[in-house]
């Protein structure tokens, strides 16, 4: 993440903050806690005292079922807060992991409830990445229902890109996505076999490249018709002035 | 864990070069079912492509694991 309070790096892509504002939003204690790829950083039924951000890595917010599958509902790139309706939920309802290795900040939900009281501002605008979230969660119950297998691979491709360019990770059509076919079977609740012979198909077609922990789109009109994609549900921001 | 390769025909042969590292062979059946019907549901909108499909799941030595074969035919209206 770039130097700075990783707060403030995430509010500054909405927001043009007052000195006031960036001020407090500096006062904030962070700490910093790196984990592995595949570890897990919180479990459902967990009660929270602190939300964090995501600085580096990959994670997601998953749930088990019985048998032991797992789906993953949810990813998390840089300035995201997996957690952050922890501040108002009293528990966890989903697992969230470390998808590739990770570096989290966390800060508690007593500095961040008294930065939302004395910042309304600040505070509303970190509701609003929680109905942000909310919309892509949509958008994903949508591409698992009713998506064919390759326009599902398609808009998940169209998303993580748009996401990693406006986090600014991604440029000219290329981004990490450090995550596993295994990984992306649990994404689009296809059989590793699908996944695998899916992604051989978008890549002899030519319109992507997966692997060494990047994506690259070769051809993004050309997703973009396949996957049905429309980037409205995420809402992407254009700084707005105090 | 044991390698189990999946050879999918449906509107053209897909050799599996790869192969998958599974528990057994019951998780082996238990996949080559999931992409059955994964090949079904991506079909769903059009004809059928051939006049049979299949998934064929060998273990490392080419041993046959399972055979799953679907085929259909349209009516007359």
């Amino acid at each position: 993440m770039p130097a700075g309070h990783p707060l403030l790096s995430k509010l500054a892509r909405t927001l043009v903050l007052s000195e006031a504002e960036a001020e407090a939003v500096r006062a904030i204690p962070v700490e910093s806690v790196a984990f592995k790829a595949d570890q897990m950083i919180s479990r459902e039924g967990d009660k929270h005292s602190r939300s964090c951000l995501v600085m580096e890595g990959v994670a997601c917010t998953s749930k088990v079922v019985a048998g032991g599958k797992r789906q993953i509902m949810a990813l998390h790139i840089r300035g995201d807060g997996p957690d952050l309706h922890t501040l108002l939920l009293k528990h966890l309802d989903s697992d969230i992991w470390a998808v590739s290795d990770c570096r989290l900040a966390f800060m508690t939900h007593k500095d961040l409830r008294t930065l939302n009281r004395e910042h309304p501002r600040l505070g509303e605008d970190l509701w609003r990445t929680t109905l942000v979230e909310g919309a892509i969660y949509r958008e994903w119950m949508v591409n698992v229902g009713q998506r064919q297998a390759d326009s599902r691979m398609a808009h998940l491709c169209c998303e993580i890109l748009l996401r990693s360019e406006e986090a600014g990770l991604g440029q000219d059509g290329t981004c990490p996505f450090p995550v596993t076919q295994a990984d992306l079977s649990e994404m689009t609740a296809m059989s590793p076999v699908h996944v695998n012979r899916t992604l051989q198909a978008l890549r002899e077609q030519g319109l992507i490249s997966f692997g060494k922990g990047r994506l690259t789109i070769h051809n993004w009109p050309a997703l973009v018709t396949l996957a049905d994609f429309r980037a409205d549900y995420l809402h992407l921001p254009t700084a707005k002035a105090a | 864990m044991p390698r189990y390769l999946f050879t999918v025909q449906n509107s053209k042969p897909a050799p599996d070069t790869t192969g998958l590292d599974l528990a057994g062979p019951e998780e082996a059946r238990s996949m080559a079912m999931t992409e059955a019907g994964e090949m079904l549901r991506d079909h769903r909108d059009s004809d059928w492509p051939t006049p049979e499909w299949w998934v064929l799941v060998t273990d490392e030595q080419g041993s046959t694991v399972c055979r799953i074969t679907v085929s259909g035919t349209g009516g007359t209206v």
